[in-house]
């Protein structure tokens, strides 16, 4: 089965901000972003308050950039790694936006651009704005244990990252266009081992990835960047072997992961993960280096385990999902 | 591209802990903290003239309170990350376990947060700490019916 791919030919993104945490800061991108806090907690009580925090922060700077008063947006999406993605619902209450949160896991970013892109190429809306979030802080409390808990991490864990960012998509023309979308379907591999989490999603991506490329008649050289969301070393080397076997390699592929944490960090272990990864990768990063003029067409790829404390403590199979966005920069 | 090729893959790029590295490490880390506690039974029956069995219970007490300050710092995640399970396993891991449990509720308050929390992950070595030697001892007690132990 193909996934369900859609080309659009008047979405832009107008404006995008990214913040990050500390450790994000220190990493190669860090000059990149356009603000950065001191701790994950954000000078909050809480870490959940201090995600909250950072996602206000992306969206207050968002708008400044964009120079577009809050009124002229008409929708709002957008989701965190929290249960009941509480903190993005926490955000929205203080905003004058209809809302629609979404978890799709570490995809988040790109669920809500490509439903973004949607909403604008089918005129129901002018100005869509979306947002991600995750943090090192309420992740791996509710994900996997206390922070300071002193159990050993096997080698091929990934680490969440602190960061969020925010965009506008538009159907005002500007640099950098939404070509396509496409929306993965969730794959079940019968993988059960959380601390893993590249592996499987590795396979998501290879099928979204491969259902996109057939459905646009393109082949993966014709991208000058594909960046998958948070793969991971280990996962990398996966996706690109399955090309591979294909007898169809992928060609000029990153993975946002490897880009954020420097890779001689080795309390980093395979790089890092979340929503907020693809997020400071591509809003921080690599959206600077299209209107550079260094990437031209560019495919992002956000990948997401479905997986819930309960469902792995009950031992079953982890969901995984890719969803992907073609994007162009245009004169 | 069907299931056994990708774990096929899979398989070939599995990165592997160490294994001689990190039993080492842990050898090491657990073998350390023997002497260090050993050191503090000696200091408390040797130097302050304590009874034994009371220089046994101080010197485990003393361990959890350097292990609940290192945690309270910090510090701790990182050792237990070197030493594995030579930190892990004994008494300074069932120290951390709790600290690092109640640090991460203290958000929650003191009820659902601290006070259901502190026991998350310790409470399964002390619900199966009891039913074990439970076991032992009703073992125990029919070898010494059988007349194999005395």
């Amino acid at each position: 089965m193909k996934p369900l791919t859609i080309s659009f030919n008047n979405v832009f993104i107008k404006a995008c901000s990214s913040v990050s945490g500390p450790k994000e800061k220190e990493g190669p991108l860090g000059e990149y972003f356009d603000y950065s806090f001191s701790h994950e907690r954000a000078n909050q009580k809480s870490f959940e308050l201090g995600e909250k925090e950072m996602i206000e922060k992306a969206i207050e700077i968002l708008l400044k950039k964009a120079k577009m008063p809050v009124d002229n947006i008409s929708l709002m999406l957008g989701g965190d790694l929290s249960n009941q993605i509480a903190i993005s619902n926490l955000v929205a209450k203080d905003l004058p936006l209809s809302f629609i949160g979404l978890y799709s896991a570490c995809s988040t970013m790109i669920l809500s651009l490509n439903l973004a892109s949607v909403f604008v190429s089918s005129s129901y809306c002018d100005n869509v704005l979306c947002f991600s979030s995750s943090n090192y802080g309420t992740s791996e409390r509710q994900f996997r244990y206390p922070l300071e808990y002193g159990v050993f991490k096997k080698a091929q864990t990934t680490i969440t990252v602190s960061g969020c960012g925010a965009c506008i998509v538009s159907n005002e023309k500007s640099r950098i266009r939404v070509n396509s979308a496409t929306f993965g379907k969730v794959e079940d591999i019968k993988w059960d081992d959380v601390s893993d989490m590249g592996s499987p999603m590795a396979y998501a991506a290879y099928k979204t990835i491969k259902g996109h490329l057939e459905n646009r008649k393109l082949n993966s050289s014709d991208y000058d960047l594909i960046l998958t969301g948070d793969l991971s070393t280990l996962g990398t080397r996966i996706l690109r072997e399955l090309f591979e076997k294909d007898q169809n390699p992928l060609f000029n592929h990153l993975d946002a992961g490897n880009l954020v944490y420097s890779s001689s960090d080795k309390t980093k272990f395979m790089g890092g993960s979340g929503c907020g990864c693809i997020t400071l990768a591509s809003f921080g990063y690599i959206f600077k280096k299209m209107i550079k003029g260094d990437y031209k067409k560019v495919l992002l790829v956000g990948t997401g385990a479905l997986h819930s404390q309960t469902s792995v403590q009950q031992k079953l199979t982890i969901p995984v999902v890719a969803h992907a966005i073609e994007l162009e920069v245009v004169k | 591209m069907d299931r056994d090729t990708f774990y096929e893959i899979v398989k070939k790029n599995q990165i592997k802990n160490n294994i001689y590295k990190d039993g080492f490490l842990s050898f090491l880390g657990g073998g350390i903290l023997g002497i260090l506690s050993q050191g503090l039974v000696d200091i408390y029956s040797l130097s302050l003239g304590l009874d034994i069995q009371m220089a046994f219970s101080l010197s485990s007490i003393t361990i959890v309170f350097i292990v609940a300050t290192l945690t309270s710092l910090g510090l701790y995640n990182n050792l237990g990350q070197i030493f594995g399970a030579g930190l892990f396993i004994p008494i300074s891991g069932f120290s951390n376990s709790m600290v690092s449990a109640s640090l991460e509720g203290r958000s929650e308050g003191p009820i659902y947060g601290i006070g259901s929390r502190i026991f998350s992950l310790a409470g399964s070595v002390i619900i199966y700490g009891i039913v074990s030697s439970f076991l032992c001892a009703v073992g125990y007690y029919l070898l010494l019916l059988m007349g194999v132990v005395s």
